[in-house]
């Protein structure tokens, strides 16, 4: 045996080298954890307020902007009359939204002169028109819409003409446009505006389109909106309802109109509402709080994470260094403990191990065995054949005699020839036979040595002890010179008997 | 394509490597060897959760 069994690093030893956490890494988690929490709720507290603003104000934006995408009908529906009144459209005709349909129809035959779609063909657009009261597009003149308001009270008409659509300046008078569901086609409005006659004939401009497709992908504002909320819209939404004009006529009979209007918006009541010649339209603009919410959320979300994987991170490195330095730690004293040319307990060790054998054997009165090993002639060799043989010579020993040894048991160099063992509870005859083995063992290397050995005695000190197991060794020192002086008359063999067995049995 | 499965043990291999656990810890010793990295992979758990659900 190396190495006394209190030193060696135990299983549980072992496993605490791995187990639980230190002080340094529950410090770090509950910073860490901290200052992530904190770093979160503030950003959700930052998200989160502005996002709602940024939604009111696109939404108020939105409903009054001209109501974006009317306007955008109107201007079109303006180009598409202007080829009526003019025989040519003024300025560039820009190319209608994905979602819209403009152009001139004859009103009697139903021809279409003018027609532009990215979306419908001629004769769908035509079978469209065609389920329109196209027969009545005299309709609008002879019942414009100043007609029908002229019966509304004096606010609500001084609201409506502060209303920017009323006031567009597309060359068209909004109060003749009518509009209508188109059978069918969900969200899609048809725009007319006419008839108006042009060489004899009859014709009335159209627009076809989804008021809340083309504002949503084509208009200006869309670009900015698809920035602020990157989902796709799902946080915006925008809805399209048709009443009868005849509604406007008082706050009452809008209400039964349109009741899903708060009073801020009867009171803006131009700003929310289009009137057309036969119907009112309603853009209704609206934000999902708890859309725009989930934004904060997931950025918070993603802050939380990012800040728990720092920590862990950090914690993870804390313990492997502190890992690493309690096994440095292990090795240290293993290695403070260990003799560096024999690889078996150092003076240290042996001191510790002897001191607790010693109170042991005090308190439960368990007797222990002591050996002393001298090599004979180290001195010479080291200086007539070199300190390399010399060292050679002491480990081949420390082998040799631990190769002999029980598990529990302990050898240890004391000194710079010197071994020492500790023989854990054993038996005189036992500690005899041992001691035989051991100088067989040595012999047989080639190494020769004097051994003394002795059993602990109930009221000798630990120096007593030594100092019997001294004495032993020395008798048989000078036993083995006198015999090495006769020419060798007497055996090692009983040289040894005489040298321990007095020992062993004064103990015993 | 790698099978998730084996995704999982390697990374699972490399957390007990790196943590200097034996390979053969199941995850109830890990979480009892390293009760706050346990609670931190809970935690994380939950944000994800919280960041893809919304």
């Amino acid at each position: 045996m190396e190495w006394p069994s209190d030193l060696d690093p135990t299983p549980e030893a072992r496993a605490s080298l791995t187990m639980g956490c230190s002080r340094l890494c529950l410090a770090l988690a509950g910073i860490g954890i901290t200052v992530t929490t904190a770093v979160t709720l503030f950003t959700y507290r930052i998200l989160h307020e502005p996002l709602e603003s940024v939604g009111a104000s696109v939404v108020n934006h939105l409903a009054s902007a001209n109501c974006t995408a009317i306007s955008r009908t109107l201007t079109a529906l303006s180009v598409a009359s202007s080829d009526v009144v003019n025989g040519e459209p003024e300025g560039e005709r820009s190319t209608p939204g994905p979602h819209t349909t403009l152009g001139v129809i004859t009103t009697g035959s139903l021809a279409l002169e003018d027609f532009h779609s990215s979306s419908l063909t001629a004769g769908q657009t035509v079978a469209l028109l065609r389920s329109l009261p196209l027969g009545n597009l005299a309709e609008g003149e002879r019942h414009p819409i100043q007609t029908r308001l002229s019966h509304s009270s004096p606010e609500l008409r001084a609201d409506l003409r502060q209303h920017r659509c009323n006031h567009l300046g597309y060359g068209l008078d909004p109060s003749a446009v009518r509009v209508y569901p188109v059978a069918g086609q969900r969200n899609r409005l048809a725009f007319l505006y006419g008839p108006l006659r042009h060489k004899g004939t009859e014709k009335t401009a159209f627009v076809l389109t989804d008021l809340r497709a083309s504002t949503l992908e084509t208009s200006g504002h869309d670009q900015t909106l698809h920035k602020l909320f990157p989902s796709g819209g799902g946080q915006l939404s925008m809805s399209v309802r048709l009443s009868p004009s005849s509604a406007l006529r008082n706050q009452i009979s809008l209400h039964e109109a349109m009741p899903e209007l708060d009073d801020e918006d009867k009171k803006l009541v131009a700003l929310r509402v289009v009137p057309f010649a036969n119907q009112l339209v309603s853009a209704q603009f609206s934000v999902s709080h708890a859309a725009l919410d989930r934004i904060a959320k997931r950025a918070a979300a993603l802050v939380f994470v990012i800040g728990l994987l720092a920590t862990a991170a950090v914690v993870l490195m804390s313990r492997r260094s502190e890992m690493q330095l309690r096994a440095l730690n292990q090795a240290l004293l293993k290695e403070s403990r260990t003799d560096g040319l024999t690889r078996i307990a150092n003076r240290r060790a042996w001191d510790e191990a002897i001191a607790l054998e010693e109170s042991r054997r005090q308190r439960h009165g368990h007797p222990y065995g002591l050996v002393v090993v001298d090599l004979d002639g180290f001195k010479q060799i080291n200086d007539q054949q070199g300190h390399q043989i010399g060292d050679q010579m002491l480990q081949t020993a420390a082998a040799q005699l631990a190769a002999q040894l029980r598990s529990t048991d302990l050898l240890a160099r004391v000194g710079g020839d010197e071994f020492a063992l500790l023989v854990f509870s054993p038996t005189p005859d036992g500690l005899e036979e041992l001691v035989e083995r051991l100088r067989g063992a040595l012999a047989k290397a080639g190494v020769q040595a004097s051994i003394g050995a002795t059993l602990s005695e109930e009221r000798a000190t630990l120096d007593q002890t030594w100092a019997k197991a001294d004495e032993a060794m020395y008798r048989d020192k000078s036993a083995c010179a006198g015999r090495n002086a006769d020419l060798g008359s007497i055996s090692d063999r009983d040289a040894v008997s005489q040298a321990t067995t007095p020992a062993a049995s004064e103990s015993v | 394509m790698t099978n998730p499965l084996t995704t999982i043990n390697r990374v699972m291999s490399r957390v007990k490597r790196t943590l200097g656990l034996p390979d053969s810890i199941s995850v109830l010793g890990l979480i009892r060897m390293c009760p706050i990295l346990a609670l931190l992979s809970l935690l994380i758990l939950v944000a994800l959760g919280v960041m893809v659900l919304g």
